[in-house]
């Protein structure tokens, strides 16, 4: 079922981390151990989604245009930053969005996202002849036999 | 952990770095020496015994029959982590481990994989995997007169200053995955803790030419969480310093080429982006 402009999204509150940061959003999943970055455009839109506006309503907060504001929910929904529901939001297409901001002189809502690294990832690559788990611990990239080569 | 524990050892010592409790022991007296060398920058004796991990270090050499050889064995609690006829092989992987073992748990530090100089009172933090040039870039910025922090770990406090993690550069030579250890002399060395200048988000591609892009902070601090030990054991503490980190300094993107060329201009570009600091605040 898709969602309308007249449904109340509302921004996910719990199981979550954030940050601000100079008009960005910080935001790490503990349920999913995904890091968020939410540009300033996306980061108005997810404040304004307290379950009470509508899309019309967190346009007029964010101080942006409806199509935008869809384009993000959507962008929000698919990265888990919305309280979940048996709907879905279908937002314009990236190139209509992108000449409709172009043309308000706003920014595309922009959600970056990343899976955060364990510590094997991100720790620095074992050497040849160090015993290995797995491949992606080792310098060369190869595990043979539990060794690095 | 039983059998390991059973084994008689020539000496033991507890240790601390960076407030992670470890300890070490070695099957030969003589064999201490090389083992304290190779401990994270900052490793102190513990001033009490009760270690979170125990290193243990078994020296090969000549077995008891003729043609009998036994191997050098590396061990991290009851896991083994190597054992191989060189001594440095086995050396190396209890330092690899135990690096990350104390980046992974120190309870007041994120440690996020990155290469990070002191240029004029401000840190310069390169992160990223390993293979990414992150040393290149480090040593081009000492030969520039740069103060080393570390070509491995930016270590961030919680105001997200950097603390010099200062181990010996690990070059590779050219076609080889195993580093080689290059002293870097005590004057160069930063004092720490040292406010953030500029994050730069590269990676080395050969014959480009390096005109970096200006970054936002979110995409710095996502780089610095997406390298960071703990983001996954300590999220809050991380993001944290990720954000206090990025809020400070310049953010740089884009592939670069060769190194020196890489270092004049983040440099050039961090003097820019310091006197727009100034006229901003002024």
């Amino acid at each position: 079922m898709t969602r309308t402009d007249e449904t109340r999204p509302k921004a996910r509150g719990h199981r979550l981390v954030v940050e601000e940061l100079d008009g960005e959003v910080l935001i790490y999943d503990l349920e999913r151990d995904r890091a968020h970055c939410l540009n300033d455009t996306a980061a108005r839109v997810w404040r304004g989604c307290d379950g009470r506006r509508s899309v019309a309503e967190i346009a007029a907060v964010a101080g942006l245009g409806i199509s935008e504001v869809r384009y993000a929910l959507a962008r929000l929904e698919r990265s888990r930053l919305l309280e979940s529901g048996e709907t879905t939001w279908l937002g314009p297409s990236r190139r209509e969005v992108l000449k409709r901001a172009a043309i308000a002189g706003v920014a595309l809502p922009v959600v970056r996202s990343i899976i955060a690294p364990t510590a094997a990832q991100a720790a620095t690559c074992i050497p040849g002849g160090g015993l290995c788990g797995g491949s992606a611990e080792c310098c060369s990239g190869v595990c043979a036999g539990g060794t690095c080569l | 952990m039983d059998a390991l524990d059973r084994l008689v050892w020539a000496e033991r010592r507890s240790m601390q770095a960076y407030g992670v409790r470890f300890a070490v022991r070695v099957s030969d007296a003589d064999a201490m020496a090389a083992v304290t060398s190779v401990l994270p920058p900052g490793t102190r004796v513990a001033s009490r015994d009760r270690p979170e991990r125990v290193y243990s270090y078994i020296v090969g050499g000549d077995g008891p029959r003729p043609g009998m050889r036994r191997l050098n064995l590396a061990y991290g609690n009851w896991t083994r982590l190597a054992r191989s006829r060189e001594g440095a092989v086995a050396l190396d992987a209890l330092a690899t481990d135990l690096r990350r073992h104390v980046a992974e748990t120190a309870p007041r530090h994120v440690f996020v994989h990155a290469g990070a100089v002191e240029w004029d009172g401000r840190a310069i933090i390169v992160p990223g995997r390993s293979f990414t040039g992150k040393t290149t870039l480090v040593e081009a910025f000492l030969r520039m007169g740069a103060r080393y922090l570390s070509d491995e770990f930016a270590v961030l406090d919680a105001r997200g200053r950097v603390r010099p993690f200062a181990k010996p550069l690990s070059v590779r030579p050219a076609g080889s995955d195993r580093g080689v250890d290059v002293a870097v002399g005590d004057a160069a060395v930063a004092s720490g803790p040292v406010p953030v200048g500029a994050i730069v988000l590269t990676s080395y591609e050969p014959g480009g030419r390096y005109a970096p892009r200006r970054g936002t902070p979110g995409e710095a601090a996502m780089a610095l969480v997406g390298n960071a030990l703990a983001a996954r054991r300590r999220p809050a503490h991380v993001l944290a310093a990720a954000r206090a980190a990025a809020a400070n300094g310049i953010v740089l993107k884009g592939r670069r080429g060769e190194a020196a060329a890489a270092a004049r201009t983040i440099v050039e570009r961090l003097a820019a982006g310091a006197a727009d600091t100034t006229r901003r605040w002024a």
